[in-house]
């Protein structure tokens, strides 16, 4: 899609100049929401305001929403034929394998030091043995990471711990 | 109407909390979802499978998906408004900055805490979608009990992984997710013919 995006937005029309490509592509998978949004909503900014954004995120928007509530009724007429339930069963297959691609595609660009995977771990143990809801566990996450950035910057705990590698992990 | 606020919201959450785009938002959509008990998780499954096959983002789709089964055309609009508005609103604040936004130190750091947590959840996920589809395992305290092979799955799993093991270490490629779901499809409708 970001191939798509870069051939529209900066060489065909020329909404937004390279520069700027290289910075929705950052903030865009990492800022809250699909990708897609918010790409379309910030090149459509750069291109026409307000009024850009919108049109272009409903335009990103439709054709997916069409196609699913025509898929959808597709479904309900034929949900219960065996074909569609032994289909499905291989799906779940499918399923597994594009979660686990999932995975290793978000961990690549990390740094996988203890943090990584000590956070991980925690994530993984509290959800799955604890059923601790998703969201509180990301909100966790997002005031974790204010608190660690605030704790660097006043560097109090760098004057009382002798080690500086721990933070140096962080 | 309750119905559409009730998607609206959830969905405005899940589009809140989800950093790293589309799969990120999986174990937060099962879990809402699932909370309301008129979705069953294999319900859930089939469509994520669905939204992930079609065009678009994934986000859509499913919030589509969901929203339709709920309420119709106006459930579909509701919930996928939901999902968009918290990235639509975001972006749209910090358009101006954008460039300072991804060097800030703050930001950063929040990516930082939060990918690791987001990876960990979906891997829970995961380990739970396969104990459930592949042995029929929803509860760890009863596995005796629930145990059983779900064949075609497992023997789905079993082809389309080595295939693209295949594929990557012999010919250094690999599948679209739409020829994945597409192929274990079909695997899922020859096996099941098979073994009867």
């Amino acid at each position: 899609m970001i191939s798509l995006i870069h051939k529209e937005s900066v060489e065909k029309n020329k909404w937004i100049s390279e520069t700027d490509m290289n910075n929705i592509i950052v903030v865009a998978e990492s800022t809250p929401g699909p990708i897609a949004i918010n790409s379309s909503a910030f090149i459509g900014y750069k291109a026409g305001k307000i009024l850009g954004s919108t049109i272009a995120t409903l335009g990103v928007v439709l054709p997916s929403f069409t196609i699913i509530i025509l898929i959808s009724i597709f479904l309900n007429y034929f949900e219960n034929a065996p074909i569609i339930n032994h289909a499905f069963q291989g799906i779940r297959a499918a399923i597994i394998i594009l979660m686990v691609e999932a995975i290793f595609k978000l961990s690549k660009p990390l740094k996988r030091n203890s943090f990584f995977y000590s956070l991980l771990l925690i994530s993984f143990i509290l959800s799955y043995f604890f059923n601790v809801n998703a969201i509180l566990l990301i909100l966790t996450g997002i005031i974790l990471g204010i608190i660690k950035e605030l704790i660097k910057e006043k560097k109090v705990i760098h004057n009382v711990w002798p080690n500086d590698t721990f933070f140096d992990v962080l | 109407m309750y119905d559409l606020m009730i998607l609206f919201l959830t969905f405005f959450k899940i589009g809140l909390f989800t950093f790293g785009g589309g799969y990120a938002m999986i174990p937060m959509i099962i879990e809402e979802t699932t909370k309301f008990e008129f979705i069953e998780e294999s319900e859930i499954i089939n469509f994520i499978a669905i939204s992930e096959s079609t065009p678009g983002p994934f986000a859509v789709n499913i919030a589509t998906f969901i929203g339709y089964e709920q309420a119709g055309i106006l459930g579909s609009t509701f919930a996928t408004l939901g999902v968009i508005l918290p990235s639509f609103i975001i972006i749209l604040s910090i358009v101006k900055i954008i460039e300072k936004i991804k060097d800030n130190k703050y930001f950063k750091s929040i990516i930082k805490t939060v990918m690791p947590i987001v990876i960990g959840l979906i891997i829970a996920t995961v380990l739970e979608i396969s104990l459930s589809s592949l042995f029929n395992i929803h509860t760890l305290s009863n596995i005796k009990n629930e145990f059983s092979l779900n064949l075609t799955s497992l023997i789905s799993l079993l082809i389309i992984t080595s295939f693209m093991l295949s594929l990557k270490f012999f010919k250094n490629k690999k599948l679209a997710p739409i020829f994945i779901i597409l192929i274990c499809a079909s695997l899922g409708i020859s096996i099941s013919y098979l073994l009867v």
